[in-house]
Formats: structure tokens, C-alpha cells, sequence
């Protein structure tokens, strides 16, 4: 099964997830540029949720690029993880219309856990049934910043009962760590691509990371 | 008649992504902050992961449809 229409899919589904949030900006009435004053959790909460699914997207992109085959099970985790994602702009809006209130945070980093444990189910269906794609399996190794974002999403959860502000500050750290894009991919394409892969010690590089 | 099945898929892939997503948008968000407040979503939640799940049956079995011969003919667009 070719791996291209998982992708359109995917990015389509995508697409639409980081541009329907923007419809929670509700236009002001008021020509007045004060108006936009009341907006500002609104619009917080949607930038941080844009950059979130970005990230998603960004690693997902690299992710299937190694890929070299898909099957039913990868196609079923793959929907799993658009469902998470598809939650985030509900958790976006109220939120944001809650000025960050505890229940609304809270709920946000539970959807955030469960969008990331649903990317690490695809990735690790994608590696553990397929021999093909042993070249993903060496570049993730065992996938420690997947696991701590996990961890960090909890503890958002949990000090959102205590100051709801501390939690987004928590969400909003894990999104810089991942800002920078996922280098073990991309640095284990380009050693393929110089057909260096078949050095026996090259996967020490990835494991050590 | 080969109509070349590329466009056929991706007009799907697109048509369906957005089938599958518009309907998270029925999950209207609530205006008080308690948790409580989700508990009457539940029904609509439900049914969001129904169909969510039937539409990416759909488009699972869309895949193997359409490989040839069996796609990309007029009646089939």
C-alpha cells in the first residue's frame, strides 16, 4: 500500500484542524481598536494550539517520509492520532473563553497527552511490524523527548488545579523544546541518501541522543 | 477510459478529510469552565467518534478500491 495517500489525507485533515480555530476570533462590533482588547486569551490560546499542530504536522511529515511501507494497522493508528488532533481546536475555544480557567486548561493537556500518545502508537506501529522501515526504527531509538512531553503534559494538568496560568506556561515550554524540528529524522535521510547507512556503528548516534 | 485515478484520489482524500473534520465543530464549547459543564457533550461526542470511525472505515476501504482496473472510469467519477 503506497504511503502518498496517507499523507494527502492526513494533511488535509490537518489543513482544516489549524484553520478552523481561527473562526473561535469572533469579530468585534466596535470599529474601535480597543475592542480587540477582550480578545487576547482567545487569541493566545489559538496561537499556541496553531504552533501544536504545526509541530504535529512537521513531524508527521518527517515521520512518513522514512516510511517505506504502510499498512491497515498504521492506517488506523494514523486516524487515531487525527481524532486527538481534531479535539484541540474544541479545547482551543474554550479555553480561550474561559481566560484560562482550571477546568479548560486542564482539559487542553489531556488532549495534548493523548494527541501525543497517539503519535507514539503510529510511530511504533510503524517500526515494530514492518522491516522496511527499520531505517525509522534506528532514527527514534527509544524516543526519550516523545515520553517527557507525555510527563509534562500530565504535570500541566496537575498545576492547572493550582494556578490554570502555570499550566499553559507548562504547554507552552513543551512546544518550544519541540519547536525545533525532529534533527534524528531528518539527519538519518541524509545519511542515507550518502548511502552511508550501512556502516555497522552508525545507529550508535541515534541511540546516544 | 483512463482518467488517470491521481485527481480521482486526491479530490476524495480532500472531500473526505474535511467530511471527517467539520464534524468536530458540532461539539459546541461550553461557556461556564467546570468540568461539569462537558457532561452534556457526551451524546455528541458519541457520535462524533461513530462516525468518525465509519468515515475512516470508508476511507480505508476508498484505498483499496480504487486500484486498477476497477477505478478510474467516468461512471466511477
Amino acid at each position: 500500500m503506497g504511503k502518498n495517500r496517507l499523507e494527502a489525507f492526513s494533511d488535509g485533515v490537518i489543513a482544516i484542524i489549524i484553520t478552523i480555530m481561527v473562526l473561535e476570533l469572533k469579530v468585534p462590533h466596535s470599529p474601535d481598536f480597543h475592542a480587540l482588547l477582550p480578545l487576547w486569551p482567545v487569541f493566545m490560546s489559538y496561537v499556541l494550539s496553531f504552533v501544536y499542530v504545526g509541530i504535529y504536522w512537521n513531524n508527521h511529515h518527517h515521520l512518513i517520509h522514512v516510511v517505506q511501507e504502510v499498512s491497515g494497522g498504521v492506517l488506523w493508528a494514523n486516524l487515531h492520532l487525527l481524532f486527538w488532533l481534531s479535539l484541540i481546536p474544541f479545547v482551543t475555544a474554550w479555553m480561550g473563553e474561559n481566560q484560562f480557567e482550571t477546568g479548560p486548561t486542564a482539559a487542553y493537556g489531556i488532549v495534548l497527552s493523548m494527541c501525543a500518545v497517539a503519535y507514539s502508537i503510529l510511530a511504533k506501529v510503524l517500526t515494530s511490524n514492518h522491516p522496511k522501515n527499520a531505517a525509522l526504527a534506528e532514527a527514534l531509538g527509544d524516543d526519550r523527548k516523545g515520553k517527557l512531553s507525555i510527563v509534562l503534559y500530565l504535570v500541566g494538568v496537575a498545576v492547572s488545579w493550582f494556578a490554570a496560568w502555570l499550566g499553559f506556561v507548562v504547554y507552552l515550554a513543551v512546544a518550544v523544546m519541540w519547536l525545533i524540528p525532529d534533527r534524528r529524522i531528518e539527519e538519518k535521510v541524509i545519511e542515507d541518501e550518502k548511502g552511508q547507512s550501512s556502516t555497522p556503528d552508525a545507529p550508535d548516534r541515534f541511540r546516544q541522543r | 477510459m483512463a482518467l488517470g485515478k491521481t485527481r480521482l484520489e486526491a479530490f476524495s482524500d480532500g472531500v473526505i478529510a474535511i467530511i471527517i473534520t467539520i464534524m468536530v465543530l458540532e461539539l459546541k464549547v461550553p461557556h461556564e469552565a467546570d468540568f461539569r459543564a462537558l457532561i452534556p457533550l457526551w451524546p455528541v461526542l458519541m457520535s462524533y467518534v461513530l462516525s468518525f470511525i465509519y468515515v475512516g472505515i470508508y476511507w480505508n476501504k476508498h484505498q483499496h478500491a480504487c486500484h486498477p482496473p476497477f477505478c478510474a472510469t467516468g461512471e466511477v467519477f
